[in-house]
């Protein structure tokens, strides 16, 4: 038969044993604490018994499991300056005289909880009725007890932080695959508030938020609020203003900031956050609290922005896009304009006896004002050329509008002047004022060799006289077209022309043509150029004089080109 | 890839939302849609069937945070059940389960909303 210290020797063996077992089995840290103090407690029939950590802070500990202690309760912190050797070795406190709390709540023994390399805590133990010292027995065994118990203590804070670094780890997969996912999407659309409903539903998300807003210029700079969730109160204009003239870094929300903006209060707005799309481009986030009661983070705040700035980007893509569609848009409508201009000028001109004529147009733009005309009635040619004021669209309106009337008229085989002065009470009467168009139209009557013709203040056109080498200017008629009311009869001027004599009708494209230098192209050169190639053809003159402007100008004409040549073959 | 499917039914007084295949910031919005329409339709008591939802992307969860607030202000809820593991780790790691029932099944769900009358 076994002896009674034997009996006791096999039980606290397999207590050992037991405890080993299972400290390899748990990682409850609350679960290894509780029997650790048991355990103890049982061993020493002591009503008392803490377990205390040590935490980041010196002299600080935090009590993680106690039993039978008032003043010392789970989960509190307590200071304690212990002696070093507390570390290695059991100390009973009463006798070494240590006062502290542990004294104060009657805990007598404390015992180092440490692995191999570093102290984990203490085990106190309290005092037992009749003060008996620990035998060595005792002592022993609470070592190995204590020891078994850090090893599996250590392991379990080890797992833990294994677990918060994988789960850190998987928080950050996932906020990839929100960036990822998000500049994928993003790439896929150019649908500005799909872009932000997005990104709205991925804060939520990925945050675990309910409040959200965000606010921002528009494409025309007015501040909008184009995406937003859970908000209780509207921001005033006002508010929003303020929001984006004075958010400029990551802001949490202040009784100062409230006080300027009482609405980020009502909606339990926590942070600002200030987006950025180059320097002028930016707008600004605003959310509430997370509903796990997490803080944000300093990264969380760097990841929204980061999504944030991604976003705005994708919503400047998409103004950037409407406006180059906007400009396609035009640009074929100019196309289209032009095509249809083109069609008001006239074709071929028509082949008559005695007669040599030809006409064209370069214009600088797309569309332009200049206008010329030449059409047959009744064995006459009427020959026409304009200049609308300004440019572009409206100027091409007015020229369609002048073509038409002209066609219009001209079969009504009205009196000259009258004709003139009809065109220009239409056409005052169609414009503002500052609108206006020089006008001229001359008559060839090949029948009797005479021209007639009413200068409405276009440059004057001229006629290279074949008997005596001069060149006249006609300038027979009266005010520019549309800018008044016609007051005074148009005059009409009338020419007797003869074989070899050549007429040159044009814009001031031509004449205003300018050099490197900034000089005019002018009418001398003009007449020059015409002298020596008034015996070609009418289009080969016209080439001739297009070619020499060109090479006086670079090829950079400021302004439409438009002449009409009538050379008189016989 | 699944292509994302979502179908709406009735269960008693209760509506069930079936959703097969991705939801994310490509589907989510569809999702948007059937929740503003059924509040809009005042029906606040709405079960979402995960069954055949094979991933979730954090936009996907974001429209449950949208519509939890209103649909309890009515005295409803949005439960969800029979999710996969892979599907409920990012409910989880996101902390949803704190504020959403998540159950086994639709029964579960059906019971939790009877309790709670």
């Amino acid at each position: 038969m076994s002896t009674l210290s034997e009996r006791q020797s096999r039980f606290d063996l397999k207590t050992i044993i037991d405890t080993t077992r299972l400290l390899v089995e748990s990682h409850d840290l609350d679960f290894i604490f509780n029997n650790l103090l048991l355990i103890c407690m049982g061993k020493l029939l002591t009503p008392r018994a803490v377990v205390l950590l040590r935490t980041d802070n010196e002299h600080e500990y935090e009590v993680v499991k106690s039993k039978g202690l008032t003043g010392l309760y789970s989960g509190t912190n307590i200071r304690l300056t212990l002696p070093e050797k507390c570390g290695q070795q059991v100390t009973d406190l009463y006798s070494e005289e240590i006062e502290s709390k542990l004294t104060d709540c009657d805990i007598r023994w404390l015992f180092p909880i440490s692995t191999s390399n570093r102290l984990l805590g203490f085990l106190g133990l309290g005092n037992r009725s009749g003060n008996p010292e620990l035998n060595p027995h005792e002592k022993e065994f609470l070592e190995s007890i204590t020891v078994l118990s850090a090893v599996g203590i250590s392991n379990s804070q080890l797992f833990n932080e294994l677990k918060e670094t994988n789960r850190r780890m998987d928080m950050k997969v996932q906020e990839l695959n929100t960036l990822f996912e998000l500049s994928k999407e993003f790439n896929a659309t150019v649908d500005r508030e799909q872009i932000l409903r997005i990104f709205k539903f991925a804060l939520m998300g990925q945050f675990f938020i309910r409040t959200f807003f965000m606010v921002m210029k528009n494409g025309e700079g007015r501040i909008t609020l184009p995406a937003s969730s859970g908000l209780k109160e509207k921001f005033s204009e006002e508010e929003l203003q303020q929001i984006l003239s004075s958010c400029d870094k990551v802001e949490k929300v202040s009784d100062e900031l409230i006080e300027r903006i009482p609405a980020l209060r009502a909606n339990k707005i926590e942070a600002l956050l200030p987006l950025k799309y180059e320097d002028e481009f930016h707008a600004v986030v605003g959310i509430g609290k997370r509903a796990g009661d997490n803080a944000y983070s300093e990264t969380d705040y760097e990841f929204i922005q980061s999504v944030g700035n991604l976003t705005l980007l994708s919503v400047q893509k998409t103004y950037l896009l409407e406006e180059q569609v906007e400009k396609r848009r035009i640009e074929e409508d100019l196309k289209l304009a032009r095509t249809i201009q083109l069609k008001l000028l006239p074709g071929q001109p028509p082949v008559v006896k005695g007669l040599d004529l030809f006409g064209q147009n370069l214009s600088s733009r797309q569309i332009g004002g200049d206008y010329y005309e030449i059409l047959e009635d009744e064995g006459k040619i009427h020959c026409a050329i304009a200049d609308v004021t300004g440019k572009g669209i409206p100027a091409s309106l007015l020229m369609a509008n002048l073509q038409s009337m002209f066609h219009a008229l001209v079969p009504l085989h009205l009196d000259m002047s009258q004709t003139m002065g009809r065109l220009n009470e239409i056409l005052y009467k169609n414009t503002t004022s500052d609108k206006f168009i020089t006008f001229f139209w001359c008559t060839v009557d090949p029948a009797n060799n005479k021209i007639n013709y009413s200068n409405a203040g276009h440059n004057p056109p001229l006629r290279f006289r074949a008997d005596n080498g001069e060149v006249e200017e006609l300038r027979e008629g009266g005010l520019l077209l549309g800018a008044m009311p016609t007051l005074k009869p148009y005059a009409i001027g009338s020419v007797n022309y003869q074989a070899g004599d050549v007429i040159v009708m044009y814009t001031d494209g031509v004449t205003e043509a300018m050099n490197e230098h900034e000089e005019e192209y002018g009418e001398q050169r003009l007449i020059e150029c015409i002298n020596s190639v008034k015996d070609r053809q009418a289009q080969s003159i016209w080439d001739a004089v297009t070619k020499d402007v060109t090479a006086f100008s670079g090829g950079d004409y400021g302004d439409d080109v438009t002449m009409l040549i009538i050379r008189i073959t016989e | 890839m699944e292509q994302f499917k979502l179908n709406t039914r009735t269960s008693g007084s209760f509506t069930v939302v079936d959703l097969y295949g991705e939801l994310d910031a490509h589907t989510a919005p569809r999702l948007e849609e059937v929740f503003q329409q059924l509040i809009a339709e005042q029906y606040y008591h709405i079960i979402v069937n995960c069954n055949s939802l094979t991933y979730i992307s954090s936009a996907g969860l974001g429209v449950f945070m949208a519509y939890i607030e209103e649909v309890r202000q009515h005295g409803g809820d949005i439960k969800l059940t029979n999710m996969n593991s892979k599907v409920y780790n990012v409910f989880d790691l996101l902390g949803f389960p704190t504020l959403y029932d998540i159950l086994k099944d639709e029964k579960e769900a059906i019971s939790h909303f009877n309790s709670a009358k």
